[in-house]
C-alpha cells in the first residue's frame, strides 16, 4: 500500500488518501434477455459462491451495442448480488443501455483504449539502438565500453576488457574482463559459450578467476546477480 | 611497388629477427627481388643474423637524416642476388626513427624490390610502431607459451589500429601465424601449448611451425639465414612457410614427434 495523499503533513491528519489495486471483474453481456442471462449466470457461478465474495463487476455493454432491447439493470444488479459479485458500474453499450444504468444509479466507465470498438491506429513502437555487436576478437590490452548491451561473435581474449551498461553476450570463449551492468543496473546479465574469465562483474559486484566455482570454468555459463552476490549457472558445454 | 612485411610478436628473444632473415632469404630463393631492414635501433642484431656486420658502414637512420643514400647504406648478401639488407642504427635510439623517414625510405625501396621485409624491435613503443606502420602484411612470431602468446595478441590488436591501412580505413594488415621453437615432445610431455591452442587463441591464418633446433643458434652465430643452411629442419619449416605464404600448398610438418624406430628405441637413440 502507497501513501499518494494526505490532507496536512502534521500527524492528525482528518484523512489519508491512498492507492491500491483492486481486482475488477467485467460481466461481458453476450445477448440482451435478461431471463436468459440471470438463468444461466445461477446455472454456471451458483455453485460457487465462496469464489465471490463481494467481489466488484463491471458490466460490459459493447456487445450488445446494437440491441434495442431494454435492459433492467435492477433486476441484474441484484441477481448478481446474490451469486457475491456488487455491481459498481458499466462501461460500453450505446446511449440508451448507459441511461437506464445510470437511473439504475451505476457509474459509466470508459472503455480503455486496446479494447475499443473502432480501435484507433496503434502508435509504432519508439525505435531504440540496436545492441553493440562485434565481430572481430577482442584482443590483449583492447578495452570496450558500450552504453547498452553487448554482443561479441568471437571471443575475448585474456588482457581485453569489455564493459557494457546492459548485458553482455559472447559466442565464443570469454578469457578476459566482461563487466556488465555499469555501476548499478543489477538485473544484467553475462551470457558466454565458454567461461574462464579474469574478472567477471555485474553492477560492481566482481568475482576474479580464482574466486570462480570450478566446475563452471570452460562451460557455457549465464552469469547473474541475486541478493548482491553473483552467480555463475553452466547450462552446458561448448565443443568446438 | 613491393609488398613491405612485418615480422612482429610484441615480446623479445621469441625469433623475430631469424625469421626475417629466413623468410627474406627464402622469398629471395624463390626468384623475388627482396631487402630485410632492421628496425631495431639501438640493438641492432639483423646484420649479425645475415652475417654482413664486418661491411656495415651507413644504417637506416643515416639515410632518414641524409647523411648517407640509400644505395650507400643498401648491403648486397653474398649468397643471394636478389637479397639485400638495410641495417639499423646502433648507436641511435628509437625516438630517432620518424614515420616520415620511414615512409620515404620505404616508398624508394619500393621501386626497387619486390618484398621489403621488416624486422621490428620487441615491445609496442615507437620503434615497434614504425616497423608496422607501412605494413601491407604482418608475420606474427609466437613461442608456445602464454605469456608469447599474450603478447601477439596485443600486437594483432595494434596492427588493426595503428597502423597506415587501419587509420585510412583501407583494406586492413594480412596477418599470418607463425609458431617459433616448437617441440612437439614437450607439447606431449604438456610443457609447452599446443599448436591449435595458439591458433584458436590468436585466430589469424596460421603459416606452420617451426621446430626447436639446435642448429638454428649454430646458422646465428655463423651468419648464415637458417633457409640457407642445409640439413636443418628449422630451415626446411622456413623454407614451406615462405611457400605457404606465396600461395604454394605444402603439408605441414614438424608438428608431431617423429616415430621411434625399433632400433632407436632399443638403443635408446635421441630424437
Amino acid at each position: 500500500m502507497m501513501s499518494i495523499l494526505t490532507g496536512a503533513s502534521s500527524d492528525n491528519s482528518a484523512f489519508e488518501l491512498k492507492g491500491r489495486s483492486q481486482k475488477i471483474m467485467y460481466l461481458c453481456i453476450q445477448q440482451p434477455d435478461m431471463p436468459i442471462l440471470i438463468k444461466q449466470m445461477r446455472e454456471q457461478l451458483g455453485n460457487s459462491p465462496v469464489f465471490f465474495n463481494n467481489t466488484p463487476v463491471v458490466v460490459d455493454l459493447s456487445a450488445i451495442y446494437d440491441s434495442a432491447t431494454p435492459i433492467d439493470f435492477g433486476q441484474l444488479t441484484n441477481a448478481l448480488i446474490e451469486l457475491g459479485m456488487v455491481t459498481i458500474g458499466v462501461r460500453g453499450g450505446n446511449d440508451v443501455q448507459q441511461r437506464s444504468a445510470q437511473q439504475a444509479s451505476l457509474h459509466i466507465f470508459p472503455l480503455s483504449g486496446d479494447e475499443t470498438i473502432t480501435p484507433q491506429a496503434v502508435p509504432p513502437l519508439p525505435s531504440s539502438p540496436c545492441a553493440k555487436i562485434i565481430t572481430e576478437t577482442v584482443r590483449s590490452g583492447q578495452r570496450l565500453a558500450v552504453k547498452g548491451d553487448l554482443i561479441v561473435l568471437s571471443s575475448v581474449n585474456a588482457g581485453a576488457e569489455i564493459v557494457a551498461t546492459g548485458n553482455i553476450h559472447i559466442y565464443g570463449k570469454l578469457r578476459g574482463r566482461a563487466l556488465a551492468g555499469g555501476a548499478d543496473n543489477q538485473s544484467a546479465r553475462v551470457f558466454c559459450l565458454k567461461f574462464n574469465p579474469e574478472l567477471i562483474a555485474i553492477a560492481g559486484e566482481y568475482l576474479v578467476n580464482d574466486e570462480l566455482p570450478a566446475d563452471a570454468i570452460n562451460k557455457t555459463c549465464i552469469i547473474a546477480l541475486q541478493n548482491d552476490l553473483l552467480t555463475v549457472d553452466p547450462i552446458g558445454t561448448f565443443t568446438s | 611497388m613491393a609488398k613491405i612485411i612485418v615480422v612482429t610478436s610484441g615480446k623479445g628473444g621469441v625469433g623475430k629477427t631469424t625469421t626475417s632473415a629466413a623468410f627474406a632469404a627464402a622469398l629471395a630463393m624463390r626468384g623475388f627481388k627482396t631487402v630485410v631492414m632492421d628496425f631495431d635501433v639501438g640493438l641492432r642484431n639483423l646484420d649479425l643474423i645475415m652475417g654482413c656486420e664486418r661491411r656495415v658502414v651507413y644504417d637506416l637512420l643515416n639515410v632518414i637524416h641524409g647523411e648517407g643514400s640509400l644505395n650507400q647504406a643498401l648491403i648486397k648478401d653474398k649468397r643471394l642476388d636478389n637479397l639485400y639488407i638495410l641495417p639499423a642504427s646502433q648507436t641511435r635510439d628509437k625516438d630517432a626513427l620518424t614515420i616520415d623517414g620511414v615512409e620515404r625510405i620505404l616508398g624508394e625501396l619500393s621501386e626497387r624490390f619486390d618484398y621489403i621485409v621488416c624486422d621490428s624491435p620487441a615491445g609496442i613503443e615507437k620503434g615497434a610502431i614504425a616497423a608496422m606502420y607501412f605494413a601491407d602484411e604482418a608475420l606474427i612470431v609466437t613461442n608456445p607459451e602464454v605469456s608469447s602468446v599474450r603478447d601477439s595478441d596485443r600486437i594483432i590488436g595494434m596492427l588493426s589500429s595503428k597502423t597506415r591501412r587501419a587509420e585510412l580505413d583501407l583494406e586492413p594488415v594480412r596477418e599470418h601465424l607463425i609458431i617459433t621453437r616448437y617441440d612437439p615432445r614437450r607439447v606431449d610431455n604438456g610443457d609447452m601449448l599446443n599448436a591449435d591452442d595458439v591458433r584458436e587463441i590468436l585466430a589469424i591464418p596460421f603459416l606452420g611451425v617451426v621446430p626447436e633446433s639446435k642448429s638454428v643458434l649454430v646458422a646465428s652465430n655463423s651468419g648464415v639465414p637458417v633457409t640457407l643452411d642445409d640439413q636443418n629442419e628449422a630451415g626446411d619449416a622456413y623454407l614451406d612457410i615462405a611457400d605457404r605464404f606465396l600461395g604454394v600448398e605444402r603439408p605441414h610438418r614438424f608438428m608431431q614427434q617423429a616415430k621411434k624406430g625399433i632400433f632407436s628405441r632399443i638403443f635408446g637413440g635421441s630424437s
